[in-house]
């Protein structure tokens, strides 16, 4: 059965080309367009993998984070940290609540399919 | 009394219909806008969707050393669809449909590296998203002149090279902005020269987006810098010493050395000699030791403070006789340049303090105090 991957990400262009570099590479797709439904996808489905945008409306990526790792259901689900490059706070900031990794803005598509693989891969060497 | 009253109730009655009237047309343009912008949403998600499919889709692999037309028609193959497709429209529709599919080229090329970005640049051109941003740098409007030039440089179409210098000379600051940052893009560091050639009365805010570009290409911007200190505008030669200092790279010296000796402008000579004192380079000493008898204050005093900066026991020597000067600000500025040299400048101000329990050690108490040191006389 394909993984599931979780999507959260308010801006469309970016979401369409996420979305389908990650259904190309054999994942199975789901799209949140701002916090508060990729918290509400994520306890819903509980993908293997959420790739989380900081920058969301009604609820930032942090704070989505922040959520998922402080419920018993989702708090093992690995999280793609997607950031603006100048901002080493960000990733800082991510890394420390509990994101797994993470990849900045402007990135290459090719990358982004490469480090979802290897999270999905830690995390099954890690069960 | 009659005629008084039927004109007030014609003038309600038109009052009350160009009321009636205006908050119509004001509901339908709500209207028609919230339709054109819930058109474009739903467009922008059509086209983002095809756009990242051309963006992403595996292309058949080319043979050993391809040549950059064979990748051309590859691209082509995946747009000629889409031109068809807008061909096929009326004017109007094809202008709109046009809009929606440069914003989303344009959000993306943000957001991509790699191949992908390469085949973007080619969607612009060959869709001709690029001579329409070069024919709106030609515009009558600044703010349409500004997003053109922001636009060429985030479709880094190089064609666009030529228009955007020309931009450099525009009225509107904002449009001079825009061409400068979207030719650091497109040539790099190398724009620098020309940026610098082209700017006249560089404003704060252009000198700190300036200094921003600068900071960024650190060492590399130091030789443009360099040619810029020749440049005939104040400004921009006052731009270039203080990054000079900024970057703090040591080729920078002889030219500022040089610039002090052959400008006339008080203002540059001035500001050349601090800059020396922030690179700290030995070779200045003997100039800026010379600049402490030049005529204009200004230059007497960057000088002193350069020199405490550069530091070393000879300075000190040079800058204590300076504290018996009756000129106030000049023994301000000795102190604290005697300061600045470090322990044995700190120890003349001190025992020039314990010497001197009258006003005359005022302005060095101050500066001892500046430095963290209580004086012995309060």
């Amino acid at each position: 059965m394909p993984q599931k991957i979780l999507v959260a990400e308010d801006q469309q262009h970016i979401r369409s080309l996420i979305e389908y570099k990650l259904k190309n590479s054999g994942y199975t797709v789901i799209s949140a367009e701002d916090g508060r439904s990729a918290l509400e996808k994520a306890g819903e489905i509980l993908p293997d993998l959420i790739l989380l945008d900081v920058m969301m409306p009604l609820m930032t990526g942090f704070e989505v984070l922040a959520a998922l790792k402080s419920n018993e259901k989702t708090r093992t689900i690995p999280i793609l940290m997607v950031t603006a490059q100048s901002k080493e706070d960000e990733v800082l900031k991510g890394l420390e609540l509990g994101a797994d990794d993470y990849i900045t803005k402007p990135f290459s598509p090719n990358e982004l399919a490469a480090r979802v693989k290897t999270v999905l891969l830690r995390r099954k060497i890690n069960r | 009394m009659q005629l008084q009253f039927l004109i007030l109730i014609v003038l309600a009655v038109t009052a009350t219909i160009f009321s009636i009237v205006t908050s119509i047309a004001m509901v339908v343009r709500k209207a028609l806008e919230l339709g054109r912008s819930r058109a474009h949403a739903r467009l922008y998600q059509i086209y983002s969707s095809q756009v990242a499919e051309f963006l992403l889709i595996e292309l058949p692999a080319l043979e050993n050393q391809p040549r950059a037309s064979d990748a051309f028609r590859q691209y082509e193959s995946l747009l000629s669809p889409v031109k068809q497709r807008l061909e096929q429209m009326n004017p109007s529709r094809r202008r709109f449909h046009r809009s929606v599919l440069r914003s989303v080229l344009i959000d993306m090329t943000q957001d991509l590296t790699g191949e992908s970005a390469g085949r973007l640049v080619y969607f612009f051109y060959s869709l001709g998203f690029v001579e329409e941003e070069i024919q709106l740098l030609q515009s009558g409007r600044w703010w349409i002149r500004a997003q053109a030039a922001r636009h060429s440089g985030l479709m880094r179409a190089r064609k666009s090279i030529t228009a955007l210098t020309a931009a450099l000379e525009d009225n509107h600051p904002d449009v001079r902005h825009q061409a400068m940052q979207a030719l650091i893009v497109l040539v790099g560091v190398d724009a620098l020269s020309t940026i610098l050639r082209l700017s006249r009365n560089i404003s704060q805010w252009t000198a700190i987006e300036l200094s921003v570009i600068v900071a960024g290409f650190k060492e590399e911007a130091v030789p443009h810098l360099i040619g810029a200190l020749e440049s005939r505008d104040q400004s921009v030669v006052l731009f270039a010493i203080e990054m000079l200092a900024e970057v703090g790279f040591v080729t920078a010296v002889d030219p500022l050395m040089n610039l002090i000796r052959t400008s006339r402008d008080v203002k540059i000579q001035a500001c050349a000699a601090s800059a020396l004192g922030r690179l700290g380079d030995e070779r200045a000493k003997t100039l800026l030791t010379g600049l402490l008898s030049n005529r204009w204050a200004p230059i007497r005093l960057k000088s002193l403070e350069a020199l405490g900066k550069t530091g070393g026991p000879d300075v000190v020597k040079l800058l204590t006789p300076y504290l018996e000067t009756a000129d106030a600000q000049e023994k301000l500025t000795a102190a604290r340049a005697l300061a600045t040299t470090g322990v044995k400048g700190l120890k003349v101000l001190q025992e020039y303090e314990k010497r001197h329990m009258d006003e005359k050690a005022d302005l060095v108490r101050q500066v001892l105090e500046e430095f963290g040191l209580e004086p012995t006389h309060g």
